[in-house]
């Protein structure tokens, strides 16, 4: 999994330069939701070793399936 | 609420969302980026260029553990480099609804992929391994 980031950081890098160069990357949204994420992603990794309900994880699948719906209408 | 405020709010949730339920940043991003009122390329570039630092910081973090093969992630990253470029090229030649419905569909994935492995996933272990998919 670890190697897995390491890897995904290259093609992150790669994909985002490519966009910047078609013009369409916001760097202030990416700035200001990208480095709060990462505090974000610390909190998420230590509930996750904390919370076992299914109930939560299967609401955030329909958390996601709303917003799929949404984003297609 | 200022729009910096709700993206910084927006970005912490993503990032929570994201590690806890091991899906992908971009999953969470570009939802997040279309709603503070983006066209879906420039929530799909943005949330590629957001992804970064995310996934700098946990790449680093696992190498105190030891766990980050460097050499074949060079590989594997490298390798991926230039079809990068073949999506970003296919990204920006699709129409803006398009791309949105697209994404949708991938959601819905996603969204059952998750659903099935905390259903099939042992009682002790409810929610799915991180491993599956990291974040990023």
């Amino acid at each position: 999994m670890a190697t897995s980031l390491a890897a995904i950081l290259l093609t992150a890098i790669a994909a985002a330069a490519s966009h910047a160069q078609a013009g369409n990357v916001a760097w202030r949204d990416a700035a200001l939701i990208g480095i709060p994420a990462v505090g974000g992603a610390v909190l998420g990794a230590w509930a996750h070793q904390r919370i076992t309900a299914r109930n939560v994880t299967l609401a955030f699948a329909a958390f996601l399936l709303i917003t799929a719906v949404k984003l297609a209408l | 609420m200022s729009h910096e405020l709700i993206a910084v709010a927006l970005g912490v949730l993503a990032g929570t969302l994201s590690a806890l339920f091991g899906v992908g940043g971009g999953i969470i991003f570009v939802p997040t980026l279309i709603f503070l009122g983006h066209s879906a390329h420039v929530a799909v570039a943005t949330s590629l260029a957001a992804m970064v630092p995310v996934i700098a910081v946990g790449a680093w973090r696992q190498t105190r553990y030891g766990t980050v093969h460097w050499r074949d992630a060079l590989i594997v990253g490298a390798a991926s480099v230039p079809m990068t470029k073949v999506g970003e090229v296919v990204a920006t030649s699709i129409a803006n609804d398009t791309l949105e419905r697209i994404f949708a569909v991938m959601l819905v994935i996603v969204a059952l992929q998750l659903a099935w492995r905390t259903l099939h996933a042992p009682a002790e272990t409810a929610m799915p391994d991180a491993n599956v998919s990291p974040p990023g």
